[in-house]
């Protein structure tokens, strides 16, 4: 009997119920009378800032990112652990490692043997820096650029970490950062595009680079990178063919532009009118780029700062003397990739040849923007995407070894834009394994460099499939210790 | 009355979907005024559902018989209806307000919380008359209405409101980078000097200065400010007359303002009386963020700001002067200070920069690098007298510009790289008041007279940037640029440079070139014979650089077919055409231009229709020890007329590589005395066993081939 009842109640408490939500249905379209734009985009929805101004005074208002691809060393480049000689070949200890993910090219071996750096360290400028003999010509530069050695990262193998260091995922289907900061700040020289991209293979083991690592991902097509190649022509079908004068190309550029104009009034599509302005910017970048590229007038004593590879297309040394160029030009963001740092095995000899590549050419730079008056206004980035393990991967002999991946510490570079120079920051154990000072992570580089460019990472939003998007998803934070 | 009842149900439920619908949509939502006033009551309407339900609760802890009593049941429909009716009062209200701010949220959900627990009580009142699972919902249900209230008096009545009297404890300095404008720059000196006359319980002359609302409205004289303009404002018309004037604020008897105080206030009105900024966001050299910054905690990094007391330009004509080649970049949002820089020296023209003149005030960054500048028109550059940086690299200004700079009292930073200015120029300039940094490299200007005028100068510091100090470096190799390696008649070779000045020498004999007997490039090399080009760049002050090298073999009789006769490795297969395609492959050995032999000996047979004179058969093979690709330990050559009767003709034991040997292709060639054949067999044996030095010692080493040419 009482089941009948409590059924009875049930009954009647349900059509009750759903015949009280029938009002409910009229109380929402009430409610949606105090919406007057229910259907369209919200005003909410619109990025939080003026494209082309920054949020506030920009410390920087260039970026060359001098990557490294392949994550070079830090125990053989700004990580000094003289522990690691002392324990040379024995077992790295079960208390630092922690279990931690390995990758499945040592997670097969039975021991871990440390091993520390086959090339002296040495204290440099005021700073008193460790560097590595490897990078003379750095260490010269050490009261310049802040060394950050807490660097740490989320992938461990090296298309998601590069990917992720680039757009702030690992997928690959987010803008760059060039990206960002284009969309950002906008193009400074509109005769050049604002991010560009220059390519270097070292003759290191190398992993490949590509395009998708300077995509504008969701954002508007302009702002995708552009890359300049060694060979005859740096910008792909920017040249004239044969027989068209820049006057026919002029009036065949003002056609089309009718045409695309007719079409943008009939599709409003943002792509089109995009596609206006990039024709447009190709014909001015037909004169400015050969000027830039022209390396020919530069004074003797710049070849000999950069080192003679500099006058060779597609050298590292070549294309950080482009950067200059570029960013000397007005270009927001010049991004460089070097290949050819990933020593799993005959690190000690690879490592040689990598740095000598890089080593004067990178310093070179830092100079050659100071002496122009432009460092501090240039913000210049040297690393990779991690770093690599303490201890050694395959066969270790006295002069011979490698080292597997490691996203818990590496080092990076930073100099100019507004970073305090001739500092060391953050700190990892005597192992170099872990941190266990002020770590950074990669999101908090990425907000502290465009926290640098003017920006509140949190508020250089662009909403795609429903939802805004950032650079640094939903974390990082500036690292306010390391500004200048 | 059942009836009634009905109704109220039907009320409640429309409501309490309302009151979510509009929760959801709240951003979005446009409240009309009409609507605003029924959000304003309730700071009213709030007092009724906390009796209300507070009395409700109550019914739930009598005992369980009387909970069928319809009076019950009464007044929870109505305390229900309360709450709801105040949630959407409330959510209406904040809209208006514009507030935002953890209080309000935990208010707000809180509100909601007791809105919508009360609806379930109702709804569900068989459910909850059960003790064991009314009792604690009442208990949980009355948190939420602490809660709100809490939060809702410290919306009213300020923050810590409740507490303040007993919490004696110094508030903590907020630091900069956290501050928000009103309540923690400007709301302090308020607190300290105005409260006890214009806080919220008594409003003294109807002014409440405690929160925005407050300020906004201002008193029964008048609004207190108009933002943007501090002298036609009120609030410091009072601040500011004579102490003994009656209506000198604050009253003679009182506290009086400090000058600091008296300053960041007139800051603030002049910024825009900002209420729930952030003070990171207001532009870093506002007068108003710099003042503010004395009264917080540093953030940590020193603040050295100018401040800029000229008004910002107007937009349209910043706009209008806008264009590929002349870029005006505001400072930052709100800033009147802009940036100006050039690009592309043939759109630049004197008019170009004289037309920049109606901003002369504002622009406070000038780049005209490698713009063709004249002296003459630095005059229009002496004009932007709140010039702090200016940027003349590689410009074609002389020392006669120089009187025009002068003018420049606020220039901080002055780039003079590349130009034709001379030590009377630097002597004179270093003397600008602000001027703290001056780059002056690739100039004239010697080190030691740098040397003496930074002496005298400590102040400015004078970049004088890199020098070659005759460090020797070395150089990078020569660019031959080949078309083909295995030519067929006589060809000629470029060998380039970069690098204006070098000198490039070459040899032809697989020596090394030296800088004195090896022959010169002058003109193209013509080559007939097979060779190994070296070429090595020299350059006073240079070291040499290393050799560039080049192989080039004579197309020698083509062979009419061949034939492997052992099989290659699967990993090196190449196409079938590999030993006569012309391409001698590079040393990425993975490009399918290889055929790569371990175990089996590289065997292969050439067949020539007609006989053929023979006296060489030259084979290119690779060299990569690191990847145990050595030469063959043997390369023999057989020839005859017939396939089954070939005899040895010659054989060769290439030189093996040491141990740092960089990656490279060479030519082996054996030679022997001319003989007609119509069959050549090809013998290479890979090495049985790497060398002790190799890391993978005693293990076969790969034989690389990629092409045969016999002469």
């Amino acid at each position: 009997m009482d089941k009948e009842i409590l059924e009875h109640g049930l009954n009647i408490n349900r059509r009750h119920f759903l015949s009280n939500l029938s009002i409910g249905l009229g109380s929402v379209a009430l409610g949606s009378l105090l919406i007057p734009d229910l259907f369209n985009k919200s005003k909410d929805d619109e990025a939080d800032f003026l494209p082309g101004i920054p949020h506030f005074a920009p410390k920087a208002k260039r970026v060359i990112y001098l990557f490294q691809n392949g994550a070079p060393s830090q125990l053989e480049s700004f990580d000094y652990k003289p522990t690691l000689t002392k324990l040379m070949g024995q077992d790295l200890p079960e208390s630092i490692r922690k279990g931690q993910r390995l990758t499945g090219m040592t997670s097969q071996q039975k021991k871990f043997p440390l091993v520390g750096s086959f090339y002296k360290f040495n204290q440099y400028g005021e700073s008193g820096a460790w560097v590595s003999e490897l990078f003379p010509h750095m260490a010269k530069i050490v009261d310049d650029i802040c060394i950050v050695k807490s660097m740490h990262t989320e992938a461990i193998n090296h298309d998601p970490a590069l990917t992720f260091f680039q757009t702030g995922a690992q997928q690959g289907n987010r803008p760059s950062m060039g990206s960002w900061v284009s969309y950002g700040l906008g193009t400074e020289n509109k005769n050049l595009p604002a991010f560009c991209v220059l390519l270097s293979r070292g003759k290191g083991n190398g992993q490949g680079v590509y395009s998708k690592l300077w995509s504008n991902g969701f954002l508007d097509s302009i702002h995708q990178g552009v890359q300049f190649s060694s060979g005859e022509n740096p910008i792909l079908y920017l040249q004239n063919q044969d027989g068209i004068d820049r006057e026919a190309r002029r009036s065949m550029l003002d056609k089309v532009a009718a045409l695309n104009e007719m079409e943008y009034k009939n599709f409003g599509d943002p792509e089109i009118a995009t596609k206006i302005q990039q024709y447009e910017m190709a014909y001015r970048m037909q004169t400015a780029v050969p000027e830039i590229l022209d390396v020919s007038k530069e004074p003797d004593d710049i070849v000999k700062l950069y080192g003679s590879d500099c006058l060779v297309p597609g050298t590292y040394a070549a294309n950080c003397l482009l950067a200059r160029k570029l960013s000397e030009n007005g270009v927001r963001f010049v991004q460089l990739y070097h290949q050819g740092w990933d020593q799993h095995g005959n690190l000690p000899n690879e490592m040689r040849g990598q740095a000598k590549d890089v080593d004067q050419s990178s310093a070179a730079l830092i100079t050659d923007l100071k002496q122009r008056g432009l460092l501090d206004e240039t913000l210049v980035i040297w690393g990779g995407e991690f770093g690599r393990t303490n201890y050694c991967q395959g066969k270790m002999t006295v002069d011979n070894y490698g080292r597997d991946h490691h996203p818990r510490c590496f080092s990076i570079w930073m100099a100019g834009g507004g970073i305090k120079p001739g500092m060391v920051y953050g700190e990892t154990d005597e192992f170099g394994y872990n941190i266990i000072n002020n770590p950074v992570h990669v999101h908090d580089f990425q907000a502290t460099i465009l926290n640098q460019l003017g920006f509140d990472h949190e508020r250089l939003t662009f909403r795609s499939q429903g939802r805004r998007f950032r650079l640094t998803d939903v974390e990082g934070k500036v690292v306010r210790d390391i500004l200048a | 009355m059942h009836t009634l009842k009905k109704i109220g149900e039907g009320i409640l439920t429309a409501g309490i979907i309302f009151l979510l619908f509009i929760l959801v949509f709240q951003n979005r939502l446009h409240v009309p005024p009409w609507l605003q006033v029924v959000g304003r009551m309730h700071p009213m309407f709030l007092h009724f559902p906390i009796v209300l339900l507070l009395l409700s609760f109550f019914t739930f802890w009598l005992p369980e018989k009387s909970q069928n009593k319809e009076w019950f049941n009464l007044l929870r429909l109505v305390a229900s209806l309360s709450a709801m009716v105040t949630a959407v009062m409330g959510i209406l209200l904040s809209l208006e307000d514009g507030r935002s701010g953890v209080t309000l949220q935990w208010h707000k959900w809180a509100g909601v919380s007791i809105a919508v627990i009360s609806y379930l009580f109702y709804s569900f009142h068989h459910f909850f008359s059960k003790k064991i699972i009314g009792r604690p919902f009442t208990l949980i249900a009355s948190l939420c209405i602490v809660v709100a209230g809490h939060f809702g008096a410290s919306l009213t009545h300020g923050e810590n409101y409740l507490l303040a009297p007993v919490n004696t404890e110094e508030k903590k300095a907020v630091s900069i980078d956290e501050a928000i404008v009103f309540s923690d720059v400007v709301k302090p000196i308020f607190e300290k000097k105005c409260f006890s006359c214009h806080g919220a319980g008594i409003m003294k002359g109807g002014l409440m200065l405690e929160d925005s609302a407050g300020i906004e409205a201002g008193g029964k004289t008048g609004p207190l400010f108009t933002a943007g303009d501090p002298d036609a404002s009120l609030l410091m018309h009072r601040i500011l007359l004579p102490g003994d004037d009656k209506k000198h604020m604050p009253p003679i008897s009182k506290p009086a303002l400090a000058d600091d105080e008296v300053a960041l206030l007139r800051a603030w009105i002049k910024s825009g009386a900002w209420i729930n900024k952030k003070l990171t966001d207001v532009p870093e050299k506002d007068s108003f963020r710099i003042v503010a910054a004395k009264f917080l905690a540093p953030s940590g990094k020193e603040s050295n700001q100018i401040v800029y007391d000229f008004p910002a330009a107007d937009d349209k004509k910043i706009n209008a002067l806008n264009n590929n080649y002349r870029v005006i970049e505001p400072q930052g949002i709100g800033s009147p200070a802009l940036s100006v820089h050039f690009y592309g020296k043939y759109a630049y023209s004197k008019k170009s920069l004289e037309e920049l003149l109606p901003l002369k005030q504002q622009i406070i960054q000038l780049s005209l690098a490698r713009m063709p500048v004249k002296d003459d028109e630095l005059a229009i550059v002496g004009q932007m007298v709140n010039l702090d940086e200016l940027n003349l690299n590689y410009t074609d200004i002389t020392d006669k510009g120089l009187g025009q700079l002068l003018q420049l009292k606020k220039l901080k930073q002055l780039s003079l790289s590349g130009t034709a200015i001379d030590k009377q120029f630097l002597e004179k300039i270093v003397k600008l008041p602000s001027l703290r940094s001056i780059y002056i490299w690739n100039t004239k200007i010697g080190s030691n007279e740098v040397a003496k005028i930074q002496n005298k100068f400590k102040q400015v510091s004078i970049e004088t940037g890199y020098k070659d100090d005759g460090t020797m470096m070395a150089l990078s190799p020569p660019m031959i640029q080949s078309t083909t390696c295995i030519f067929d008649r006589d060809t000629q070779i470029v060998v380039k440079h970069p690098f204006k000045g070098v000198d490039i020498r070459y040899t032809l004999d697989d020596t090394e070139p030296d800088s004195i007997k090896s022959p010169l490039y002058k003109s193209p090399i013509v080559i007939k014979n097979n060779i190994t080009l070296k070429a090595r760049a020299f350059k006073k002050g240079w070291y040499g650089s290393t050799s560039a090298e080049a192989i080039y073999i004579k197309k020698g009789s083509k062979p009419d077919s061949i034939e492997l006769a052992s099989k290659p490795d699967e990993k090196y297969k190449g196409p079938g055409k590999l030993l006569d395609d012309r391409d001698i492959g590079d040393v990425n050995f993975g490009n399918g231009q290889w055929l790569g032999y371990t175990k089996n000996d590289a065997v292969f047979y050439l067949y020539f229709n007609k006989a053929v004179q023979v006296e060489s058969v030259l084979l290119t093979i690779l060299k990569s020890t690191g990847s145990h690709i050595f030469p063959p330990s043997s390369l023999e050559v057989w020839g005859g007329m017939e396939k089954n009767h070939c005899k040895q003709l010659g054989q060769l034991h290439p030189k093996m590589p040491a141990k740092d040997e960089p990656p490279s292709v060479v030519p082996e060639q054996v030679t022997f005395a001319s003989t007609p054949v119509k069959y050549l067999k090809i013998i290479a044996k890979p090495i049985k066993s790497l060398p002790q030095w190799h890391s993978s010692k005693g293990k076969p080493g790969w034989t690389l081939v990629s092409e045969v040419v016999a002469n």
